[in-house]
């Protein structure tokens, strides 16, 4: 055992000691860009997973219900495909990216698909407002 | 080439004293009892065969020897992997611990087999039968996942999270320290999610973060270990399900940490590891010991330094 174990070892060690990182290793994540998540939810029928961030008078509106909008609000959806996790029987984790949609508050919402495509049969502006304003908060600690 | 008389006087001599060594070693050390079975696992007799076939051996008090796991120093081995497979969870003593746990346990067994942990490889190597084959493995998840079945708009879940909505406040996180000295991260929230998952088993949803530190070993894929410093924070809801299949967070669950700190923590990796429940924060596990159940469940994910969440690869992408 610690024969193998030491091998694995030497193994690893050599593998760490070449100079570029294979990129089909390499993971991304998205970047929010100092958005915080307001809520996360999913569909398991659809098999997406979704995560919604805001920026703090966002989340101040989100908390109100998504009442009352002041210019300077950013909201941003992503929308992941849901895929099993290899290393857990029991769990979905987030794989490929399949939109971000962004709404910004001025003298109106303003919307913006940013990347992707969104399916389903409501996919006006309005719509997804609507759609995105359905999600109330995550109570955060 | 010819052998001198010495030659052979001496082997005989080298094997005598092995032999003599051998029968003595048969009087020390400790043998495998079988104490009483007081309330075994209960489980329809498909996946009891395979659970009886696999596991008894170690993880019950029906323990059944081959001649040859009774011979020193073999038995030596097996007493000892049997005294920590029991410590663990006993199937001839099931009853002792609550539904739930009962059910975290089942699925935790069908995630080592899965993962290769088990049962343990130089058991199997001894036990050919006890390697488990791909329908076993189906015929136990289908039975863990029967076992745990999604209760559709639970009214329990929605009213403690309207609750807890409405009540909204921020905990006063300042002292708060799990038993094993790792505190609570107030500020974890402006970290970057790396992943975000929702679980069958325990009907949960998560929103997993990670400290700047730990996200460019992700992204560089540089894990193998982690670099010391790394954290990483998952926030788990009890979910809201509904029979469209929408998964919405309810009331909060717990917040869960990692921190890579290498003298800290050398006896899990490097990892200590924190849990705070509910919407008050309250530490988890009263002495430090609770580091260790922590670890030994996550070391199904040991070829990703023990952590299960890291966004898939590229090549993983589909
Ligand atoms: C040869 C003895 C042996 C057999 C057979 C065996 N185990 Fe284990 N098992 C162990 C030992 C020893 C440990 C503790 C090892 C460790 O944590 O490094 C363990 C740990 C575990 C754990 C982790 C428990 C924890 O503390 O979190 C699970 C789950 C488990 N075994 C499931 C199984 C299942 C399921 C089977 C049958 C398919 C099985 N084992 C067969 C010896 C055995
Ligand atoms: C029965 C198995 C089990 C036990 C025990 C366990 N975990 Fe986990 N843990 C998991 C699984 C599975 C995941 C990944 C799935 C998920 O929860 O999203 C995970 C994920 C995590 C994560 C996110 C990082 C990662 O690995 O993906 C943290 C942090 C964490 N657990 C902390 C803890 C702490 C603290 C304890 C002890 C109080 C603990 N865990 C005990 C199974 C376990």
């Amino acid at each position: 055992m610690k024969n193998i174990l030491f091998l694995l070892f030497l193994l690893t060690a050599a593998s760490a000691c070449q100079p570029s990182v294979r990129e089909a290793d390499t993971r991304e994540m998205f970047n929010a860009e100092g958005l915080r998540v307001i809520t996360s939810f999913a569909n398991t029928q659809q098999q997406t997973m979704s995560v919604l961030y805001g920026n703090e008078s966002a989340s101040a509106a989100a908390l109100s219900g998504y009442q009352t909008h002041l210019p300077g609000e950013i909201f941003r959806l992503v929308v992941y495909k849901q895929t099993d996790n290899r290393l857990w029987y029991g769990s979905h984790i987030n794989g490929a990216l399949l939109s971000v949609e962004t709404i910004t508050s001025g003298d109106q919402l303003n919307y913006k698909l940013e990347k992707g495509h969104v399916s389903g049969d409501n996919t006006s502006a309005s719509d997804r407002i609507a759609y995105i304003f359905s999600h109330k908060p995550s109570v955060f600690p | 080439m010819q052998l001198s008389h010495r030659t052979i006087r001496r082997s005989s001599i080298v094997i005598g004293i092995f032999t003599l060594f051998v029968i003595a070693i048969q009087f020390i050390g400790k043998r495998v009892e079988n104490p009483p079975v007081t309330a075994p696992l209960k489980a329809p007799a498909e996946v009891a065969e395979i659970l009886r076939r696999a596991c008894y051996d170690c993880h019950s008090n029906e323990t059944k020897l081959t001649w040859y796991d009774n011979i020193a120093p073999v038995s030596w081995l097996i007493s000892s992997d049997v005294a920590e497979a029991r410590s663990r969870f006993n199937f001839s003593t099931w009853d002792t611990l609550s539904p739930a746990d009962q059910q975290g346990r089942l699925w935790e067994m069908v995630n080592m087999v899965q993962n290769g942990k088990m049962p343990l490889a130089t058991y199997i190597a001894a036990h050919p039968a006890a390697k488990l084959t791909a329908k076993d493995l189906a015929v136990l998840k289908k039975y863990v996942t029967d076992g745990s079945p999604s209760k559709y708009h639970d009214t329990a879940v929605i009213n403690q999270a309207d609750k807890e909505f409405h009540s909204f406040q921020k905990t006063n996180t300042a002292d708060l320290v799990a038993a094993n000295g790792v505190k609570y991260i107030p500020d974890y929230q402006s970290w970057q999610v790396i992943s975000t998952t929702n679980r069958f088993d325990n009907h949960s949803i998560r929103v997993v973060y990670a400290n700047p530190i730990a996200v460019k070993a992700i992204q560089a894929n540089n894990i193998h270990p982690f670099p010391e410093g790394s954290a990483v924070v998952k926030v788990v809801w009890n979910s809201i399900e509904e029979q469209n299949g929408d998964i919405t967070p309810g009331s909060l669950n717990s917040v869960q940490i990692m921190i890579k700190d290498n003298k800290r923590f050398a006896d899990s990796k490097g990892w200590g590891y924190a849990k705070f429940n509910g919407i008050n924060l309250k530490p988890y596990g009263s002495t430090p010991m609770f580091n260790t159940t922590c670890y030994n469940c996550h070391k199904a994910a040991s070829e990703n330094d023990y952590l299960f969440n890291l966004p898939l690869p590229k090549s993983g992408l589909k």
